[in-house]
């Protein structure tokens, strides 16, 4: 009675996500952390350029929908895609790239536990920590405006690096990658 | 854990500056225009930062005119109002503990008879505001500095994939991916 049939399994979903739809995975996740950053360079434009205050200052999707800045769902929504888009596309990752991607999941960890205490607070409107206004762990030290622009930075500035270490991997690394990133057969990188 | 027991443990203000008020209130109708606009806090201030604005809701040049000023506990603006219209008023106050006050107020000027209402005339709770990741000072223009070439070299990745620099023959590098393009042709070949 026996037969082999493969069970569709998530690990089965996250091998060909991690192997020949990586390409294509990973650059639409950046495309999403791209619009992302382009919300704020916006948001920059706004301030800087055009003298608009702060407040008004809401990028593209808060001019048209102000209540979606102005709440915590956006931060947090998109803090928590971040984090699932670092753990999802992992697997395919060696070496140097591993290690840096490992690293920018490690700090949105943190900076998703920040967003998911202000979400709560101003859900429940109860604020933490005696404040005033809605606070995270690291304001209560740093009680700067830019940072969460901060987290964002830190976070970009290793998932970069795994990129283009991804993208140029060593001989040794090559041996080990089994996605769709780079064409199969070549080395770009000869130092290990 | 440490974290939480250390941020725990600082001993808050326990009766910390707040905005208890903002004038023209949140939907408030005014019979005429506004000389001036405020925001006013539980007690005197001292901000590292302040924004006071107002504008048309449907668009166009601010009508609030030279820099906001501190008188007492409000902090206000002078105004420049010549027609009817729902107009925005939108603030922000950096507190020197690094707290934030900040949102916008809509109000209505009916008509033009030439009467001045008078400042704190109405105080309406403020609701509690999301957080903002972009300020206007020197360090967050710093990162978006940096983020910006960060986003060109990702774009750059994306659109067009970097060229082997070495390259070898694919029997001599048979890959556990080398499934994926058995048609292909290796480099070289």
């Amino acid at each position: 009675m026996g037969t082999d049939v493969a069970p569709r399994t998530t690990a089965g979903l996250a091998d060909k996500i991690n192997g020949r739809h990586h390409r294509f995975a990973l650059n639409a996740f950046m495309l999403i952390v791209i619009a992302h950053w382009a919300e704020h360079l916006t948001q920059a434009y706004q301030i800087w350029v055009l003298g608009w205050p702060v407040p008004q200052a809401r990028g593209v999707l808060g001019l048209a929908y102000p209540w979606l800045v102005t709440s915590e769902w956006l931060h947090y929504g998109y803090a928590l895609i971040m984090l699932i888009g670092l753990w999802v596309l992992r697997g395919a990752f060696v070496g140097r790239a591993r290690t840096a991607w490992l690293i920018a999941f490690g700090v949105q960890f943190f900076h998703h536990v920040e967003h998911l205490l202000l979400f709560v607070q101003a859900q429940s409107g109860t604020v933490f920590f005696g404040q005033a206004v809605p606070t995270s762990l690291l304001q209560l030290v740093l009680p700067r405006v830019e940072l969460h622009l901060f987290y964002n930075t830190v976070v970009f500035v290793p998932m970069v690096l795994a990129m283009i270490y991804h993208l140029r991997p060593t001989a040794a690394e090559s041996q080990h990658m089994n996605c769709s990133c780079v064409r199969p057969g070549t080395v770009v990188s000869t130092s290990s | 854990m440490v974290v939480i027991v250390f941020g725990l443990s600082l001993a808050p203000d326990p009766d910390p500056v707040r905005l208890v008020g903002t004038f023209p209130a949140d939907g408030e109708v005014l019979a005429a225009a506004p000389t001036a606009a405020a925001v006013t806090f539980s007690r005197p201030v001292d901000p590292v930062r302040v924004h006071l604005s107002v504008s048309p809701a449907e668009g166009g040049p601010v009508v609030s005119t030279g820099a906001p000023q501190l008188v007492g506990e409000d902090v206000t603006v002078g105004l420049s109002i010549v027609r009817p219209g729902t107009y925005l008023l939108a603030y922000h106050v950096l507190l020197p503990d690094g707290r934030e006050q900040t949102g916008v107020r809509r109000f209505v000027v009916a008509g033009m008879d030439g009467v001045a209402p008078t400042i704190g005339a109405d105080r309406d709770e403020v609701p509690i505001p999301g957080h903002h990741h972009v300020g206007d000072d020197l360090f967050s223009r710093g990162l978006l500095v940096l983020d910006g070439v960060l986003i060109l070299v990702v774009l750059a990745l994306i659109l067009r994939r970097p060229r082997p620099v070495g390259r070898r023959r694919r029997s001599s590098v048979r890959t556990p991916g080398s499934w994926r393009r058995d048609s292909e042709a290796p480099p070289g070949a």
